[in-house]
């Protein structure tokens, strides 16, 4: 069997039906509490992209002056490593998380079309895939109406794709940095925003609408994860919506946060604040230890 | 997030996404109605979604339905088995289009629509023709005009299997784990409750004498009466039972999808082997006894001849190199199956050689 199955669409296609039967039987409810479950698991790795994210923002004036200051890459490249390592970031925790989703989404996909069994083949694939208790086998087949979506198939009436494009665009809004000071950058950001949300929303009209659930529930979870726990100080839903300020033409090397979007501060400082507090939980944990 | 950062996530997004849509589309019904002889002719799948009738003797197609230039009408697929009676067929699409169709010509006489996939076959008895949709409701037309007989009988899921008529009774399984039966002539139960299974049901139940035999997804074959619905016995198997029994003197056999074939004592249940016989790959299509042998063929189109009296074999198996889901159909020493791959196919009962009949 294919090790990928093994390992994850088949535990999958399990937790899914165990879910539908505790639920009534409904899939939908069933893909929801999957999301809220998944959300859970990855939120540590969720929490390390948003600061990795905010301290590569908080960084970047001094990245900057970097790229300006070294014109051989090789000095350059070790001069940002070493910023890096003095600031306390790692650039691979932002993808990270997104990466993590890949392997879900596709295993989510496949364990669709698996258990929703739109064709009667697919139920004879199904039966060599569950596990031999009772309580998951008897389940079958399983309700694939939920709301006005029939889970195994697209939806056809646009609502999930703009449910799920719009929550994107949320989503992105509110974890991209606002006051980005470098025009390609902000250029680059504004691409991402746009492009990202139009992609889910066209691939929610080819894959089977149990898939893009999955999508807009974890969208939403993740907009109020983000809200609730780890938005700038002081931001408003309003100022999500906001257009960003435009790029200064020339980066600000210390320009104080903006508005109410991700605090920039100045490079020195922030690096200073990163290898400080790291310095103070040194100490404090060298206090505690002591202590006992 | 640095530009590099934020065009490597983009990469990385796109890489993702086009991994993710590489997966595959939304699954197509191929479709498993099995090959039926009529009149010199058989009638059977060879193309997806199209039925075929073509001469015994020459192996010629002498029409096709839909016809090639019928470009309105779209089967989707064939699951369910053709009937056929005074010179007609009757057979339905995935589309949830039941039809009947002209023996001689293919033409179509009448048709009716259901409200989802028809996956089961049609029985005939009466000049009424019964057949299930995956609108939950068993539907019964007037075989010649297609006028409904009755308001259609709703049960509380999809009926995926094929109605059996018997002296007046309309049995039917669906898969919201029941088998009802149901009075010809009215559709009103017959039964004080249906009897239910733990699992869904899938597969057409067999009679013989006073019971009926039917397997169901909660791996078990179970054996009830036909006048009450009450269980004379069951039988665990390893995995779900889709396969139709099949009983003949005394003998129930049956397929898995745990990949075994049971033989059962049809009065008690107890096994008539010493142990069920093993096979390559799940089985769905039906049994067949075809010169006193008992064929078998799997879904990776491996196909076994047994003894039915003590499940040795009595040729190695053969592989056909496609899969079969259909039931079979035995004329004379032949067992006719139609596999996936769109090809008919004649096995030798007695010695297990296979030849292509069509295309």
């Amino acid at each position: 069997m294919n090790p990928f199955d093994l390992v994850l669409v088949d535990p999958m296609t399990n937790i899914l039906i165990v879910l539908a039967r505790v639920f009534a039987g409904s899939f939908g409810v069933a893909i929801i509490v999957f999301t809220l479950v998944m959300r859970g698991v990855t939120f540590p790795l969720t929490l390390r992209q948003i600061r990795a994210s905010r301290a590569m923002s908080a960084i970047q004036p001094r990245l900057q002056e970097i790229q300006k200051k070294y014109k051989d890459p090789r000095r350059r490249s070790e001069e940002t490593m070493k910023l890096y390592k003095e600031a306390g970031v790692n650039p691979a925790g932002c993808i990270l998380p997104m990466l993590v989703q890949f392997p879900i989404w596709i295993g989510l996909y496949r364990t669709i079309r698996l258990v929703l069994g739109s064709t009667p083949e697919s139920f004879i694939g199904l039966s060599q895939r569950l596990y031999p208790w009772a309580y998951v086998r008897q389940a079958v087949p399983l309700e694939n109406r939920f709301l006005w979506l029939n889970l195994g198939q697209p939806d056809t009436t646009f609502l999930l794709a703009i449910l799920v494009g719009a929550s994107t665009w949320v989503q992105q809004r509110m974890t991209t940095p606002r006051n980005i000071t470098d025009e390609r950058q902000q250029s680059m950001s504004n691409t991402m925003m746009w492009m990202m949300p139009l992609m889910f929303a066209w691939f929610t009209l080819t894959v089977p609408s149990g898939l893009a659930l999955y999508w807009a529930a974890t969208n939403l979870v993740g907009i109020a994860l983000q809200y609730f726990y780890m938005r700038p100080a002081g931001q408003t839903w309003r100022e999500v919506f906001l257009p960003a300020p435009a790029p200064a033409r020339r980066a600000a090397p210390a320009s104080q946060g903006q508005g109410g979007g991700d605090v920039e501060e100045p490079v020195a400082a922030t690096a200073s604040t990163a290898s400080e507090s790291r310095s103070k939980r040194r100490r404090s944990r060298g206090r505690r230890r002591g202590k006992r | 997030m640095s530009v590099r950062g934020a065009a490597l996530l983009l990469g990385l997004s796109l890489l993702g996404l086009l991994l993710f849509s590489a997966c595959g589309k939304i699954a197509t019904p191929e479709g498993w109605a099995a090959p039926v002889a009529v009149d010199g002719t058989i009638l059977v799948s060879l193309q997806r979604a199209k039925l075929s009738a073509i001469d015994q003797q020459t192996h010629q197609e002498t029409w096709q339905f839909p016809p090639k230039d019928a470009k309105d009408i779209d089967l989707k697929a064939i699951y369910g088995t053709p009937v056929t009676g005074d010179g007609r067929v009757y057979v339905g699409g995935f589309d949830g289009t039941f039809y009947a169709l002209d023996l001689a010509t293919g033409q179509v006489l009448w048709q009716k629509k259901t409200g989802d996939a028809i996956v089961g076959g049609a029985a005939l008895a009466d000049g009424t023709v019964y057949v299930g949709s995956s609108d939950s409701k068993l539907y019964a037309f007037d075989a010649a005009s297609g006028d409904s007989r009755w308001p259609p009988f709703e049960a509380q899921g999809e009926i995926w299997s094929t109605p059996l008529v018997d002296q007046g009774t309309v049995y039917v399984t669906s898969m919201d784990k029941r088998l009802y039966a149901l009075d010809a002539a009215t559709g009103q139960p017959k039964w004080p409750k249906p009897f239910e299974a733990d699992g869904a049901i899938g597969s057409t139940p067999a009679l013989a004498g006073d019971r009926l035999y039917v397997g169901a997804l909660d791996n078990r074959l179970y054996a009830l009466d036909k006048t009450t619905g009450e269980v004379a016995w069951s039988f665990k198997t390893d995995n779900w039972i889709w396969c139709d029994p099949l009983v003949a003197d005394g003998v129930v056999y049956v397929g898995g999808l745990d990949r075994h074939v049971y033989a059962l004592d049809a009065g008690t249940g107890e096994a008539r082997w010493p142990q069920p016989f093993s096979v390559k790959a799940p089985i769905r299509a039906q049994p067949a006894l075809a010169g006193g042998v008992l064929v078998v063929a799997d879904e990776n189109g491996e196909v076994y001849g047994l003894d039915p009296a003590t499940g040795q074999e009595r040729w190695p198996s053969v592989a056909l190199g496609s899969g079969v889901l259909a039931n079979p159909l035995v004329i004379d020493n032949g067992v006719f199956l139609s596999a996936r791959n769109w090809s008919l196919l004649r096995v030798d009962a007695e010695t297990g050689s296979f030849s292509q009949v069509a295309p």
